[in-house]
């Protein structure tokens, strides 16, 4: 029993009696989760609005006028076989023009004097891609079947779109695995400073008979501490400051296809995230710094 | 109980600290270890407390190979062996009482019982009072008797003083010594006092061994100490 309850009490007791050092690893461990937690924020958006981007392209394939209704069925089947398709929707000259009336707005409506028998449109395909990569790879298999007159996909704006969005994603998780390993490499350092300046009173543990574990134990406690305390703020901030930025952009970024992540459960994964690397960096560094001085003495 | 077998010691830099001491220290002894500075006295406690290795020979304190020890069997040495060293080593986080009782939290003893042990050894050397002091409240004397306190705390076999009364005026040696000799009267512990001060050695005869430039230059049963200008001359 005391055996468990001691290191705690102890770190407790290391952490308000050394309250300057604990002060200072506190703050480092705080402004780099804050750090970590915005660009989390901005990569995890990114990815949404990227995929949501994606989502909405759609492939639009034109059909001869000359293919019957039964070819027109056979054809859909052969689509649907293609790797990467998610659905395929038959819209017949009627709906097609709908959709083209409907692009124009209120100006589309002298387009009207096309419907029936003088409608220049053609039956067309609308189809769904499981990713938006493999948007031109299965748009050149359907290319290639019989009875297509032409295959659309909001051309290469679109592609191109998905690949920048794409590429700044990546280039945002690189720089949060960057500053992630910064942020360890910081607080680390700071603990491993605190415990620095303690270098003697560890020496001393040794000297009257403490085992290593037992001198490590209540720094490790104060470690966690130090990690739990360091992520309160960021925490905070990223709950209610993401509340704040969601609702004032009111969920869009610029247009409404750039749908931003909603707030829940969304932060709540987040604070999760930064809470556990407080913590495992604030252990770690403690582990790490006090173990390296337990070498050195005999 | 203590017995160093041809033991010599050489630190990395390649200063030669012991040569060839060989040395017996019975259970229950009183032993002063006397020389100038830079005479090995330091050295020897590092070899008794485990600290360093001997570069030759063997180093046992109560059968136990004191040299070969495993860095992880070293802590489990020391609570057999109470130190008090020159420069006290008190943990300045904690209060006095908190320091004596480390010693005896470390060996996972009962709460309750180290309590109390804590108690009865801070009055043994008449701290009681400032028990709850930290050690940079404390004057040197005051840190001196709470580092006997945590060195007899765990009632160890072997207890060695480096220079315990070192900063301490001739009446507060005094009591120091006679706060020694009571413990090695009470608890038959074994005590080893490192000292220059010769006063004492002369007052309060004991076993006295001297060491000279890594070499026991004399070994006197019967105790007490003649100053001794161009030779080695030595009663």
């Amino acid at each position: 029993m005391n055996r468990i309850i001691r290191p705690f009490k102890e770190g407790f007791i290391g952490l308000v009696r050394h309250m300057a050092m604990s002060i200072s690893s506190i703050m480092a461990v705080m402004v780099t989760l804050f750090l970590v937690s915005l660009f989390l924020l901005l990569t995890v958006n990114l990815q949404q609005i990227t995929t949501s981007v994606q989502s909405k392209v759609q492939i639009h394939v034109q059909i001869l006028n000359e293919v019957s209704l039964d070819q027109i069925g056979e054809l859909k089947r052969e689509i649907l076989e293609i790797p990467g398709v998610v659905q395929v929707d038959f819209s017949d000259k009627d709906k097609e023009l709908d959709r083209f009336i409907a692009s124009y707005g209120e100006e589309g409506k002298i387009f009207e004097m096309y419907r029936g028998e003088k409608n220049p449109l053609r039956n067309a395909f609308i189809i769904d891609v499981s990713e938006g990569e493999l948007i031109d790879q299965v748009s050149t298999k359907i290319r290639l079947l019989d009875g297509i007159e032409s295959v659309n996909y909001g051309g290469l704006n679109a592609l191109k779109l998905i690949e920048i969005l794409n590429s700044i994603r990546d280039s945002g998780l690189i720089l949060v695995s960057v500053l992630g390993l910064l942020a360890i490499f910081l607080i680390t350092n700071t603990i491993k400073m605190s415990i620095h300046s303690r270098m003697s009173e560890i020496q001393i543990m040794r000297t009257i008979g403490a085992t290593n574990g037992f001198i490590r134990s209540p720094f490790l406690i104060e470690g966690i501490l130090i990690g739990i305390l360091g992520s309160i703020l960021p925490i905070i901030i990223t709950i209610f400051g993401y509340q704040y930025i969601y609702q004032s952009l009111n969920g869009v970024l610029l247009s409404s296809i750039f749908i931003l992540r909603p707030v829940f459960p969304f932060v709540f994964e987040l604070s999760y995230l930064i809470a556990l690397l407080g913590i495992s960096v604030g252990l770690l560094g403690s582990f790490i710094s006090v173990s390296r001085y337990l070498r050195t003495v005999r | 109980m203590i017995k160093l077998a041809d033991v010599s010691k050489t630190y990395k830099n390649g200063v030669n600290a012991l040569y060839n001491i060989n040395l017996f220290i019975d259970q229950s002894e009183f032993v002063y270890i006397i020389g100038p500075t830079g005479s090995g006295k330091s050295t020897l406690i590092r070899l008794l407390d485990a600290e360093e290795k001997p570069t030759k020979g063997l180093v046992e304190v109560s059968g136990i190979n004191v040299g070969q020890l495993r860095h992880s069997k070293i802590p489990f040495y020391r609570r057999h062996i109470g130190v008090v060293f020159q420069d006290f080593k008190l943990l300045p986080s904690k209060t006095v009482f908190e320091n004596v009782m480390y010693a005896l939290e470390i060996t996972n003893m009962n709460p309750l019982l180290a309590r109390q042990r804590v108690r009865e050894v801070l009055q043994l050397v008449d701290l009681t009072e400032k028990s709850s002091h930290y050690p940079n409240q404390l004057s040197g004397g005051q840190q001196q008797r709470a580092v006997i306190a945590r060195a007899i705390a765990n009632k160890p076999r072997i207890l060695i003083a480096d220079e315990p009364t070192g900063n301490l005026d001739p009446q507060k040696s005094g009591e120091i010594i006679q706060l020694l000799e009571r413990i090695n009267r009470e608890e038959k512990t074994t005590i080893l006092m490192v000292t220059h001060d010769i006063g004492i050695v002369n007052q309060y005869k004991k076993r006295t061994i001297a060491l000279e430039a890594g070499h026991i230059v004399a070994d006197m049963v019967e105790g007490g100490y003649i100053q001794h200008e161009s030779n080695h001359s030595t009663i």
